[in-house]
């Protein structure tokens, strides 16, 4: 037992196993103490660099290993990150998932710990196969679990293939990998896996409905932690393979760029709160993927800090939003409304991630958008830079009815009067999120301390930052701290002058707005919350787009399932006698095969 | 030159200030689009190129919120009137009411309708009146004129009336409405004790 | 101890000086057009007035805290991305905080202000605002397409997104940007149009349509703070115009004489052209830039020059 973390992965997949049995009363408890000890863990072990190796057949032909380097320590952190912030909003939940949360959590780390593909393999299947239970359970839209399940099995393929053709030749371990030819061939099965598991379109057809019906707190875990697995896969790529050799990141980059592009338009139509931020989970990973595609230092960096960024960004997200349903119990837009008064502690929250989703100025989340812009500006890709930008203006739209459908207008179906804050588990989870996001919008360049050795490992160059204020890359540089104060002073300024205007303020009453002489009641549609952004369809080029679906290729191809099977039904009828038949045919095609026809 | 004038007679600091922000007001003058009856055709001419209103700095606004100046311009029916007591309130003071042709003062042509308002300033309190059937757009313009004096001298004081004559023309309005009256909210700030 | 006096006095006059210069553009704006009417006009101070009436009306219709911190966001968001421009090329008078600003910076600071304010209209529970407000959202698609394309085109060319150093280059070299990327400054001139909400991009605000859109539920104080702001947040963008294409001011003189010439050409186009609905803006934001940047990227790839 030489370094306790290596072994957390285990640690966390048996305590999930430990908690089926424990009663259901003192679960949330146990996974609160579980995941408050990890980071004590992390902060008392001094050597964290470490690696274990298991001699799997006893013979030294397959290794099992576990090893920690900075990518893995990275990737890892933002886990436990989702973790904690789960279990804190568990808390206040009514939802009792933690076991396969901490076995999902177990396998995610385990593939990230690896240090070898069979064990990446293993951990990989672990964290798909138990966060697909939890999906079944809720009882909702089996449909939703079974491509969940379909989708997964495909990627999970998709990287077995990959794997077997990169290990076999070679070796399966990370440090004795040699690139051959058939490694070569395995990397667009890997990167295919791992887009999958991102979503990354035309990958992304099972997000939004999965996000959307799994349970409100388990999708923060969904969208912080678990589709970052496929980043993590990505930055293994750039560690084992030769930069070089991943000439079809370009293609890559455009496919991000596009993802976020399009998948903005998506989440602008969305009614369903959840749906909204899938497909906008979905945009946020085609602009890190469209950044690490680039394949400089500065593109995988700034790609990486916008991963860090938008876990944080989602988990608060999904959390206050998991929050608000918990209370209202209305999870659309067109249900709810006009809850500032009620809800002040949330609507700050949601404000201030908005403000980070956006990549508006004062918060971090302009900062990891700056440095992707720089990123793209240094690589001299102009057109991709620009369908980054139209996607990144195109989300003020959502962003905007995320926060306007839920707080802002006036109340729906959901009688403000009758409902409160949200629950103090939630308030607590979003609380770390809101630090960080507040913390790297003053110190933007501080996160790069992290990000820089694993620039090292990947083998590029480090992106020299001097001062944590101030974020610089080839192109220029951003001092988050001089905009963040300088903001905060001429809104400080410009609101005592103006509270110093004579005029009277009076509140009006709600109902009392300029409503071109009438009087509205209760019952005028007031609220703008199902229809906000949803007339972008009118202008032509995104209306095209929008009436596409890769839902209409996936049917296409199941309806062609569907006739294969329906031959080979014609075949295999279900009769045992039929199946008797083949089986004697076969046997005896096989013996002719075999012998080569001579008795 | 009236404005140097007058500006010699003032003395004392406060009045010098009050002066000076009666002359702002005076010099821009928001006028509601908001058009009633036959006189709402004598309101473009007035803002557009023949007479030019813009040059006394009057010009449109959209919501009542934005203006200044409300101009009932020709008869109100009993439905109108509901409209025009709620933006009239919905605007925000100072404010002050230009009632345009004689429909507006005693009825006019439609004296002995049924469902005409007669005596308008029952309701709504009125600054300055233009009278004529219709009055052309020089008189609208006069009128204008007349107001900003008005506010000059301090004198408009059309939302003050209304402010302190609530109960009375709360009253009037009731005996037109009955029970269809507007909610409470539209005008509980009037009132000391928030509300009928 | 001088620097720290230059810098507080540079912060205080900027937005001062922007919104008096702008306040007397937007008064011959309004005469100009009076002309094209064939009528006097206002009087060029008149904007000045108006703002002054608003800001001394008694009484100011607020729905509640958000709705009051609304206009200040709004006109925080002014005053700080006027503060990161340059009002000269080569003084330390109203640098302001330039030598910290770049481009991708201060087009994002120039959309917190709306965003903030769309907050306080969402509040306001006005439909009419806020089909205004999205209406905003949606035409911004198409405004940033178009300059984003020409002022990522001017960084690759540059090398830099810094502000000031895209100002010395033009000042070093002797020519300005749009002499010497001509193709670039027409791409901008559409957003910079639509920027500047003069037709045909000015559908957001329209008076009649959705009763003058996001200011519909804004009166007295609110509109006024609204209005100074919309003075200085005019003449920052010109500023920055004039910053990144015609090579900065070296004096008052010089300043006043391109900012103008370039508001004289926004208003001379905004009082030609009817109105665009907003998709047919969109569109027309992403056709012709677009069409216009591929050329330009092209050249600029093969090296021909005249991007």
């Amino acid at each position: 037992m030489s370094n306790i973390i290596l072994f957390l992965p285990i640690i966390l997949i048996l305590s999930g196993v430990l908690a089926i049995i424990i009663p259901k009363r003192i679960r949330k408890i146990y996974l609160l103490i579980i995941v408050v000890t990890i980071p004590l863990l992390l902060i008392k072990s001094n050597n964290i660099l470490d690696r274990v190796v298991y001699d799997w057949f006893g013979d030294g032909s397959y290794n099992l290993v576990l090893e920690i380097n900075y990518t893995k320590l990275l990737f890892f952190i933002l886990l436990l990150v989702s973790i904690i912030i789960y279990s804190f909003a568990n808390l206040s939940s009514n939802e009792t998932e933690e076991p396969m949360l901490l076995i999902s959590g177990g396998g995610m780390a385990l593939a990230i710990f690896a240090g070898d593909f069979i064990t990446f393999f293993i951990g990989w299947e672990i964290m798909s196969w138990s966060s697909y239970i939890p999906l079944i359970n809720r009882n909702k839209d089996v449909k939703a679990a079974r491509r969940y399940l379909v989708y997964g099995l495909f990627g999970a393929a998709m990287i077995l293939t990959g794997i077997l053709l990169a290990g076999l030749e070679s070796s399966f371990e990370f440090t004795e990998f040699v690139v051959s030819k058939s490694s070569y061939f395995a990397i667009p099965f890997l990167i295919t896996g791992f887009l999958l598991k991102s979503g990354i379109m035309p990958l992304h057809h099972w997000i939004p409905s999965v996000y959307n019906e799994a349970s409100d707190t388990l999708s923060s875990f969904f969208s912080g932690a678990l589709s970052k697995a496929g980043i993590y896969g990505f930055m293994l790529l750039f560690i084992l393979y030769p930069h070089n050799l991943l000439g079809i990141n370009t293609y890559i980059s455009w496919l991000g760029a596009f993802t976020a592009l399009f998948a903005t338009f998506r989440a602008i139509m969305q009614v369903e709160i959840k749906k909204l931020l899938a497909w906008s989970s979905i945009a946020q990973l085609g602009y890190i993927v469209a950044s690490l595609g680039l394949g400089t230092a500065e593109g995988v960096g700034a790609g990486l800090y916008h991963t860090v960024l938008h876990t944080t960004i989602k988990l608060l997200l999904f959390i206050v939003i998991a929050g608000v349903i918990n209370r209202t119990g209305k999870t659309r837009f067109d249900e709810l409304g006009g809850l500032i008064k009620q809800m002040p502690f949330s609507f700050i929250a949601v404000l201030i991630g908005i403000i980070a989703l956006a990549g508006m100025p004062p918060l971090g989340g302009f900062a990891s958008k700056w440095a992707i812009y720089s990123a793209l500006l240094s690589s001299g890709k102009v057109f991709e830079l620009i369908v980054i930008i139209a996607a990144s203006t195109a989300a003020f739209l959502y962003n905007f009815k995320l926060i306007y459908g839920i707080f802002l207008g006036h109340p729906t179906q959901c009688i403000p009067e009758n409902t409160k804050e949200i629950k103090w588990g939630y308030i607590l989870g979003s609380i770390i999120p809101l630090i960080i996001l507040i913390f790297t919008g003053l110190f933007p360049s501080y996160v790069y301390k992290f990000i820089n050795p694993v620039l090292n490992e990947s083998g590029f160059n480090q992106l020299l930052q001097n001062n944590y204020k101030i974020l610089s890359s080839s192109m220029g540089e951003y001092n988050g701290f001089v905009v963040m104060t300088t903001f905060g002073i001429t809104f400080a300024v410009i609101l005592l002058l103006f509270s110093l205007i004579k005029s009277k303020s009076r509140n009006a009453h709600r109902l009392d707005i300029a409503y071109a002489g009438e009087i509205p009641n209760e019952s005028y549609p007031l609220h703008f919350g199902y229809g906000l952004g949803r007339e972008i369809r009118r202008i032509p080029f995104i209306g095209f787009w929008l009436s596409k679906s890769t839902g209409k290729f996936y049917a296409y191809i199941h309806s062609l399932m569907v006739q294969i099977s329906s031959v080979v039904r014609v075949i295999f009828t279900g009769d045992i006698t039929t199946f008797l038949y083949i089986l004697i045919i076969g046997l005896a095609v096989f013996w002719v095969f075999v012998s080569g026809g001579s008795v | 030159m009236s404005e140097v004038e007058e500006l010699k007679n003032i003395k004392g600091h406060q009045q010098i200030v009050e002066w000076a922000v009666n002359w702002f007001r005076k010099q821009s003058l928001w006028v509601l689009a908001y058009g009633t009856g036959c006189g709402a055709i004598e309101v473009p001419p007035t803002m557009t190129a023949r007479y030019d209103a813009e040059r006394l700095g009057i010009r449109g606004a959209a919501t009542p919120r934005q203006a200044d100046v409300l101009i009932i311009s020709g008869y109100l029916s009993y439905k109108t009137l509901k409209r025009v007591i709620r933006t009239y309130e919905q605007m925000q003071s100072p404010k002050y009411v230009i009632g345009l042709g004689s429909c507006v003062m005693n009825g006019g042509m439609y004296w002995d309708s049924y469902n005409t308002v007669k005596q308008l300033d029952k309701y709504i309190p009125f600054d300055i009146y233009v009278a004529g059937c219709m009055p052309r757009p020089e008189a609208l313009i006069d009128g204008f004129i007349a107001l900003q004096k008005q506010i000059l001298e301090g004198k408009a004081d059309g939302a003050k009336r209304y402010m302190e004559n609530i109960n009375w023309y709360k009253e009037n309005q009731k005996k037109v409405f009955g029970d269809n009256v507007t909610p409470n909210y539209t005008c509980d700030w009037y009132y000391s004790d928030g509300g009928m | 101890m001088i620097d720290t006096v230059q810098l507080f006095l540079n912060v205080i006059l900027a937005p001062i000086v922007a919104f008096i210069i702008a306040g007397f553009y937007y008064g011959f704006y309004r005469r100009f057009t009076a002309r094209i009417h064939r009528r006097w006009g206002p009087p060029i101070y008149q904007n000045f007035v108006d703002n002054i009436k608003l800001y001394s009306k008694e009484e100011a219709v607020s729905h509640g805290l958000m709705f009051h911190l609304g206009p200040v966001i709004m006109a925080a968001g002014s005053v700080t991305s006027l503060l990161f421009i340059p009002f000269f090329n080569n003084s330390v008078w109203f640098s302001g905080l330039s030598s910290y600003g770049n481009l991708i910076l201060i087009t994002y600071l120039m959309v917190v202000g709306p965003l903030g304010n769309a907050l306080a209209i969402g509040v306001s529970g006005n439909p009419f605002g806020l089909m205004g407000v999205v209406r905003g959202l949606t035409r911004l698609i198409g405004l940033e397409i178009g300059m984003y394309i020409s002022i990522a085109l001017l960084m690759i060319v540059s090398g830099t997104t810094s502000l000031t150093e895209l100002i010395s280059i033009q000042v070093n070299s002797g020519t300005w940007n749009m002499v010497s990327h001509p193709l670039i400054f027409i791409i901008s001139l559409f957003s910079f149009v639509g920027f500047m909400g003069a037709s045909p991009f000015d559908v957001v605000g329209a008076p009649t349509e959705v009763y003058s859109g996001p200011v519909a539920e804004y009166g007295s104080k609110y509109l006024g703070i609204l209005m100074s702001q919309r003075l200085m947040f005019s003449f920052a963008k010109l500023l920055l115009w004039v910053n990144l294409f015609m090579g900065g001011a070296a004096n008052i003189v010089e300043l006043l004489l391109k900012t103008f010439s370039l508001f004289l050409f926004e208003i001379v186009i905004g009082s030609v052209y009817p109105r665009f609905k907003v998709e047919q803006a969109v569109d027309f934001l992403w056709k012709i830039p677009a069409i216009l940047g591929l050329l330009a990227g092209v050249l600029y790839y093969l090296n021909i020059g005249g991007v």
